[in-house]
């Protein structure tokens, strides 16, 4: 039985623990933890700069970065999606698009507002282009992330929609929670991050999908307002990283697809990834500020795949054209369909264990499936 | 020639002239508009903008014509600007379809409201500053052959809107869908250089420019009959798409229509924007719009397709061997024909299918007048960013598919969605559709995805069936598509994706979308708004949202502001007065052409019409009113009455909608003597304003006819700014609300004018 001084004690500890809980929800619900990489500059006024994206912003006491995600309050660089993602959803994980990793699984997808770019043909500007302050979001603290992916039938959880680097710190805690919970972590991210930063959240990542957005300087500065240099050395790294590595690169019409710009591209890439790395051609649709441009062409499509599988890349797929056979992923030896897909649907796999089941030639990529299993 | 006949010549030449400039007027008017609209991707708001920019261009050229002393007398001047606007005005047709990439705007982008407004000012307002400089001529021209001053502004102004309203039904009916821009320009310097050269003989003497003038004429006809308009409207228009291969450019009554051809891949445009590609199209909404319907309905067997059949969705919802009839229903019949002519299978071409009706009619129409029972009514329409658009979306246009809807069917459209992240915009948008669809059927589906698809059926309490029983329905129906799989309806269909959608949609709100209250291309227009112009977009939506608190203050001001200018000189008060009435017959105006084209859905068949119809009301009634110079105050006073009247009644017309579908016969009936009316009242006050402002003054003609066309054209100016803006927001009715409050006011003002003995 219970005595009145021992209720007396629990009490007070409950309330003292509920207390502290509410204060660590509180200031977790703020969105507001004190970022990493940055540093103060000595000026006496309390700015900062962040030293996370190449932007490397300048932020004086109260304004936030060029990303709108990271804002100096009172000299303290805070991320403000912390723990607030706007976007919490469950898709296909060709829908990132990973097609030669873990295929046919779910993806616990999350997003915070905000982005380091402003491409003129972003698919998500909604979210993209505002600040977590002004997006509608859903309080998620990483513990639980697992739990809902999980709940959800879910392999890994993927951080997309928006840029993640803009929220760094929600991103590394959470993907250590799901590999902690026997989850992967994926990310799609436009690569524009600085060497450590990124070398750091190689350790907690299993799969990348970066956007190349096009293969030129002009190309990044005028239609996406940054560079092309920091995200191919982004990729370098994430592959010395030994992070599973596929590139998207959207074909739009009259801007990024010049046989030689893709030529320039693949060949970059065979050279400096290697002919494993998987690469994406989607078809460019009217979107945001690109309303007048026309769907791309799936000649063009087809002739950057032809392209790339002449650079020697192995695995080069064409998307939004749903029963395109560039959907499939073929045995790079004998040349046959070793996953067929339609969009994001897998209608078949030839594989014996992670080989081609006609010629035994090992098919690159992590968590392909045999007969239904996965290994 | 005897002096007597020489001036009977020249009194017909002048009125010619006169005529002939009110027939440029809307004619450069309606071209640089279509042009632009082009440009501006047939954005609703440019509309606005573009035309409230022509007035204001007008009007500066009015009042700096009527301040100037010109040289040589006004026929010579009239003939310097007739040969000026001649060459300007092509010129400003290039411009506009150049300017993009002149002002290194990358093609296929956007603009802001910023660049949308400066640079229509600008390709503007030479034509538009010239045209209103030469109507101040042209009175001048008019008072000098007919020697009475005191009438000659109202009889031009007659002149000048008889000329409109012939230029009106002119250039729609015939310019604009039988010539080119750059032909329809060629042929206005041929009756304007004709006319200036009668002009000419008829005071005796050729001055430089109507000595240039011949050569100028022979380069026009060179440009109409000869094939030179055809090379440089290829080389402009070859600039204007930045390099692509134009296979063709052609304008309907309706809209623009490009085709342009990239890797053997056609896209064809309307007004700017994509409307359909092949042969490869997008297969993921064809696919979806035409088969998710169709698998839900257990027997599917008639079929209605409203719009967009060109796009390929016979050919799919053939594929369901059940199907025995497909009605498809089209607007614009160019569209169609420039679609088949370049190989893709259109129902027309129906592929020699005769289950496929192709009906070129309204959709309202096609639903009020025909017969026969639908399994699937599929609405196969963007969402509206007109108000054509939204006739399809409202709650009246849904009354009258559930008349037609055989027991067991459905209705189904798309609409944008996501599976990222619902703002509050696309939230408005989703949620005003579900309330427009539940207001009609009692139950409402959506299945949601980057495409939400809206099913609604006639019943109460239908469920969808899952996926199995689809994936069934699709091999026994032995379906091959490319996108729809058992595996993609299984993933379609998924319990996660309804469970994130509706905790997503939580929480918001919406009302039915109606013809007079438009709250779904309100919502739609907000988005896009957003998305080019992030600061614009909450300043709208606080003015929507207002509503009569706003209004009040807005109308309370517009009191305290006339009741000062009252006080003041007749020199401020009458041009105030006559720039309300200028505001307010344009409001009226578009309130009134929107209203037609709500009621029946032809408005660009029509515009000629409409436009003619407000314009003849104008002539009539400042020929009324040119007389009788004793009665001008009452006349005044009669024309602001009559406003008043008529928005009055329009807000009792909007505010008694019971959300029936409105008769077809109340645009004929209704709308188009109203839209008379409203001209007869605006064109009352035009020439006793010029008159009192005169007498005030004791000044020259050109003087006050210059202070009062431009004081008309500036409200003009401001009120197509606000319908193109403000109207979609603040919705019809308030806005009607708004005009009584000026009207009001107009008259108050006059009150006091009189009372302190100025008028």
């Amino acid at each position: 039985m219970i005595t009145r001084r021992t209720f007396l004690q629990t009490l007070c500890l409950s309330s003292l623990a509920l207390k502290a809980q509410a204060l660590e929800m509180a200031r977790d619900a703020s969105g507001r933890r004190e970022a990493l990489w940055y540093q103060r500059v000595d000026d006496g006024r309390g700015t900062v700069r962040c030293q996370l994206c190449p932007r490397r912003c300048t932020i004086p006491e109260g304004a936030t970065g060029f990303c709108r995600a990271r804002q100096n309050v009172a000299g303290r660089l805070c991320s403000l999606g912390y723990n607030l993602p706007c976007s919490l959803n469950v898709d296909p994980v060709e829908k990132k698009p990973f097609f030669n990793f873990y295929p046919g699984t779910r993806s616990f997808s999350l997003a915070c507002a905000g982005c380091n770019l402003r491409c003129k043909f972003c698919q998500n500007w909604e979210i993209s282009q505002i600040s977590p302050l002004q997006a509608a979001n859903r309080y998620t603290p990483t513990s639980q992330l697992p739990s809902l992916a999980r709940g959800q039938g879910c392999r890994s959880i993927a951080f997309t929609y928006t840029e993640p680097t803009t929220y760094y710190e929600y991103m590394t805690d959470s993907a250590r929670a799901a590999r902690k919970a026997g989850l992967l972590a994926v990310y799609h991210s436009n690569g524009f991050i600085n060497p450590e930063p990124l070398d750091h959240l190689c350790k907690h990542l299993d799969g990348a999908n970066i956007d190349l957005k096009g293969f030129s300087e002009e190309f990044y500065a005028t239609v996406c307002e940054a560079r092309l240099a920091p995200v191919l050395e982004s990729l370098k790294r994430l592959k010395r990283g030994g992070v599973w590595l596929e590139i998207t690169n959207l074909v739009i019409p009259g801007y990024n697809d010049t046989p030689r710009m893709i030529g320039d591209m693949c060949g970059w890439i065979r050279q400096n990834l290697g002919a494993e790395t998987p690469l994406h051609f989607p078809r460019f649709f009217p979107l945001y500020k690109m309303t007048a441009i026309q769907p791309t062409p799936v000649k063009t499509l087809e002739g950057a795949r032809e392209i790339a599988m002449g650079a020697g890349l192995k695995y080069v797929y064409i998307g939004n054209v749903p029963g395109h056979p560039g959907n499939s992923t073929y045995c790079p030896r004998c040349r046959k369909q070793v996953i067929r897909r339609s969009g994001f649907s897998v209608l078949s796999v030839e594989l014996k264990g992670d080989r081609c089941r006609f010629c035994n030639e090992r098919i690159d990529g992590a968590g392909l499936i045999t007969g239904g299993t996965r290994i | 020639m005897r002096g007597g006949e020489r001036h009977a010549t020249s009194m017909l030449s002048a009125r010619a002239a006169i005529i002939l400039l009110g027939v440029a007027c809307i004619t450069a008017q309606t071209v640089l508009l279509r042009e632009l609209l082009v440009q501006y991707h047939g954005n609703e708001f440019s509309v606005g903008v573009i035309l409230g920019n022509w007035v204001a261009a007008s009007a500066l050229g009015a009042f700096l014509a009527g301040r100037r002393t010109w040289q040589g007398g006004p026929v010579h001047s009239f003939i310097r600007l007739t040969f000026l606007v001649s060459l300007l005005f092509p010129l400003s047709i290039a411009l506009c379809r150049t300017f993009k990439p002149l002002a290194g705007i990358p093609h296929g982008m956007g603009l802001t409201l910023a660049q949308i407004f400066c640079s229509s000012l600008l390709l503007l307002l030479p034509t538009a500053a010239l045209l209103g400089g030469q109507f101040v001529v042209a009175t001048k021209l008019y008072a000098r052959f007919s020697g009475d001053e005191e009438r000659a502004p109202g009889r031009a102004y007659a002149l000048d809107a008889a000329g409109t309203m012939a230029g009106g039904l002119l250039s729609t009916s015939l310019l604009v869908p039988l010539l080119s821009p750059l032909q329809v320009a060629a042929l206005l310097l041929l009756l304007g250089g004709g006319c200036s050269l009668a002009l000419s003989r008829g005071v005796g003497g050729e001055t430089g420019v109507a000595r240039v003038l011949p050569s100028l004429m022979l380069l026009a006809a060179l440009m109409l009959c000869a094939g030179g308009a055809g090379w440089v409207e290829r080389m402009t228009l070859a600039l204007q798409w930045q390099g692509r291969e134009v296979l063709a450019s052609r304008n309907s009554p309706y809209q623009n229509i490009t085709v342009l051809r990239d890797e053997g891949q056609l896209t064809v445009y309307t007004d700017g924007l994509p409307f359909t590609t092949f042969p490869d199209p997008d297969t993921a909404s064809l696919e979806e719009l035409a088969h998710l319907p169709a698998l839900v309905h257990p027997d599917p067997r008639v079929v209605l397709l409203v719009g967009g059949s060109a796009g390929g969705i016979p050919p799919e919802l053939l594929k369901h061997p059940s199907i025995e009839r497909i009605d498809c229903l089209e607007i614009d019949p160019l569209l169609l024909e420039t679609v088949t002519s370049f190989g893709r299978l259109t129902p027309a071409a129906g592929a020699g299918d005769g289950r496929v009706r192709l009906h070129l009619v309204d959709g309202r129409r096609f639903l009020r007048t025909g017969d026969g029972g639908y399994d699937l009514v599929l609405l196969n329409s963007p969402l509206p960013l007109s108000l054509q658009a939204n006739r399809y979306f409202t709650r009246e246009f849904f009354l009258l598919v559930r008349e037609r809807l055989r027991p067991g069917g459905l209705l189904a459209f798309a609409a944008p969605g996501s599976t990222a992240y619902y703002s509050p915009d696309l939230k408005a948008i989703t949620a005003t559709l579900t309330a427009t669809a539940a207001a009609v059927f009692p139950s409402v589906r959506v299945i949601p995805g980057e495409s939400n698809l809206f099913l609604a059926f006639p019943e109460k309490g239908v469920e969808l069936p899952g996926a199995p029983l689809l994936a069934r329905r699709l091999q026994e129906r032995g379906i091959r598509a490319l996108l729809v799989t058992p595996e993609h309806l299984s993933w379609r269909l998924d319990r996660s994706q309804a469970e994130w959608f509706a905790g997503s949609m939580a929480g918001a709100r919406g009302g039915p979308n109606r013809d007079f209250t438009p709250r779904l291309f309100s919502a739609d227009l907000a988005q896009s708004t957003a998305l080019l112009n992030p600061w614009l977009a909450p300043l709208l939506t606080a003015a929507a949202r207002s509503g009569s608190a706003g209004l009040a203050g807005v109308a309370l001001g517009v009191l305290a502001l006339f009741s000062v200018a009252g006080r003041g000189r007749s020199s401020v008060a009458i041009p105030l007065l006559v720039a309300s009435s200028g505001l307010a017959a344009m409001l009226l105006e578009l309130i009134l052409i929107m209203a037609f084209q709500v009621c029946s859905g032809v408005m660009f068949q029509a515009i000629a019409l409409l436009i003619a119809l407000f314009m003849g009301g104008l002539c009539c009634g400042s020929l009324v009113s040119a007389g009788r110079p004793a009665a001008d105050y009452h006349r005044l006073m009669a024309g602001e009455a009559g406003l008043l009247v008529l928005a009055a009644l329009l807000f009792a017309l909007f505010s008694w909608e019971q959300g029936t579908p409105v008769s077809p016969l109340m645009a004929t009936g209704v709308v188009m003597p109203l839209l008379f009316a409203a001209g007869f009242c605006t064109g009352m006050e035009f020439p006793p304003a010029v008159r009192l402002l005169q007498r005030d003054e004791d000044g020259r003609v050109g003087g006050g006819v210059g202070r009062v066309y431009a004081a008309d054209l500036l409200g003009g100016w401001f009120g197509g700014v606000y319908g193109g803006m403000i109207l979609p927001f603040l919705g019809f009715r308030w806005s009607c609300a708004l005009l009584v409050s000026l009207k009001l006011a107009g008259m108050v003002l006059l009150k006091m004018q009189r009372k302190q003995g100025k008028l």
